[in-house]
């Protein structure tokens, strides 16, 4: 049997090049800025930007009229993101260090307290029996209210519900916490 | 007497950090599109929707899917040499970089002949090596490494995660595998191993990220496969395997028809 190997010249026709820089002038900032907001170094997020575009870049036919280009490119960097993630947590469970950046409050230092943390485990379980018995709808407007600290327009985008949705979700179940928790949690206690 | 003040939002959080360890894979882009969309069956819309309310990564890219940032915005980077970055990326997809094209101001549309040239040096490249190879063919009978005969093609996408059975059709010589990697960050180098099912080795090739485009080639002759075996066919990182983090994983069944 006869093997030919032929190597085809790669690379995009000239014709397409001027196409694929203004593409790269446009996108190239948001998606460096998409990693760099996920808590990578600069170089890091070069390298991940210039990933992500070479991969859209080599897609670029199959892509072409779907949908907007920069939502399509973020969808590419969020699976490059997710692989990444995905290889640092495993690495940290192995034993190496490695920084994840992830958004939300530092957990209280441990003070070596038993007392204390029986105490803390069991008004987190009487938490979160609060917490799941409300609605999906209200337990996710005050977990994205209060744990994320977001406002009601972001709440209101992920949930896609409306922004007074959103407001008067979280005002009704402060009620329903407070007689659940009462003497808990001093913010529940005295917010009206 | 307890001297820290519960907080509503510090013990929000570390119930929130136990419900993302059940959550298991995190989400692909394409299910928060479709959550997006609409398009999800309402189960995996809800399921999605705890998710983000527990997990603020997520929701924040859930964000930014749903409403791409503008043009300018690259977080609180600084400054950002785009055209340095594009520099470096048209060298990799091999365009002309913007030196070049300073230096070749002809006809608006033309290839300049330098760039004619480099086009051509590989076709010219594969044509020697390929007459190279018929020649060898030709004059040595069995000792070259790229197997005479019919060569099985198998595709390994995403969907294909575990227990398969690969039927190889009768007179096979060769099965080569195609490891799709759209949606793994390769490393620059990149070892790909096959196991048999007593965890000894028995195929392996190295790879540079530079040389594939979204799969990756693997060919294992027949003979150092055994019918009605399992394989563990393995996509890592170069290394020691001690540690070299595993990216693509697939384990199957050969079966060869008789």
């Amino acid at each position: 049997m006869l093997i030919l190997v032929m190597m085809i010249p790669t690379g995009p026709a000239p014709g397409r090049q001027d196409e694929l820089e203004g593409l790269f002038r446009e996108l190239y900032k948001p998606v460096f800025g998409f990693f760099a907001r996920r808590g990578c170094a600069p170089e890091q997020s070069e390298d991940l930007a210039q990933e992500t575009l070479l991969r859209a870049f080599k897609g670029f036919d199959r892509f072409r009229g779907d949908s907007k280009a920069s939502t399509w490119v973020i969808t590419i960097a969020t699976n490059l993101w997710r692989s990444r993630f995905r290889d640092a947590t495993a690495a940290k469970r192995d034993g190496e260090e490695v920084s994840i950046s992830h958004e939300g409050p530092a957990l209280p230092a441990s003070e070596g307290r038993p007392l204390e943390t029986v105490l803390d485990v069991e008004r987190r379980k009487l938490l979160r029996q609060a917490i799941e018995s409300l609605p999906p709808k209200m337990r996710r407007c005050v977990q994205l209210r209060v744990y994320q600290d977001r406002g009601y327009r972001e709440i209101a985008d992920i949930l896609d519900i409306s922004e007074q949705t959103a407001k008067s979700q979280v005002s009704l179940a402060r009620p329903r916490l407070r007689s659940s928790l009462a003497g808990y949690y001093p913010e529940l206690d005295t917010e009206g | 007497m307890t001297t820290h003040e519960p907080s509503l939002r510090e013990d929000l959080s570390i119930l929130a950090a136990e419900d993302r360890d059940q959550f298991g894979e995190p989400p692909t882009a394409e299910q928060l599109v479709a959550l997006r969309d609409g398009e999800l069956p309402e189960e995996e819309a809800e399921r999605l929707r705890d998710l983000l309310a527990v997990d603020p990564e997520w929701a924040s890219i859930y964000l930014e899917l749903k409403s791409p940032p503008a043009s300018e915005d690259s977080g609180d980077a600084g400054a950002v040499d785009v055209d340095g970055a594009w520099d470096r990326l048209s060298r990799r997809m091999e365009v002309p970089s913007i030196e070049d094209r300073k230096g070749n101001v002809d006809r608006p549309g033309a290839v300049p002949a330098r760039e004619t040239i480099r086009r051509f040096l590989p076709l010219a490249a594969g044509l020697f090596l390929g007459l190279g190879l018929v020649w060898a063919i030709i004059n040595r009978s069995s000792t070259l490494s790229v197997p005479e005969g019919k060569i099985h093609e198998v595709r390994l996408s995403q969907e294909i995660l575990r227990a398969t059975s690969l039927r190889i059709p009768q007179g096979t010589t060769a099965v080569a595998f195609f490891i799709e990697t759209v949606d793994v960050a390769l490393p620059e180098k990149f070892v790909v191993e096959l196991f048999d099912s007593q965890t000894k080795l028995v195929w392996s090739e190295r790879f540079k990220r530079s040389d594939i485009i979204d799969a990756v080639r693997f060919e294992v002759t027949l003979s150092h496969l055994r019918d009605r075996e399992a394989y563990r066919l393995v996509l890592r990182s170069s290394g020691s395997r001690m540690v070299a983090p595993i990216l693509i994983e697939k384990i199957f069944l050969l079966e060869s028809e008789r």
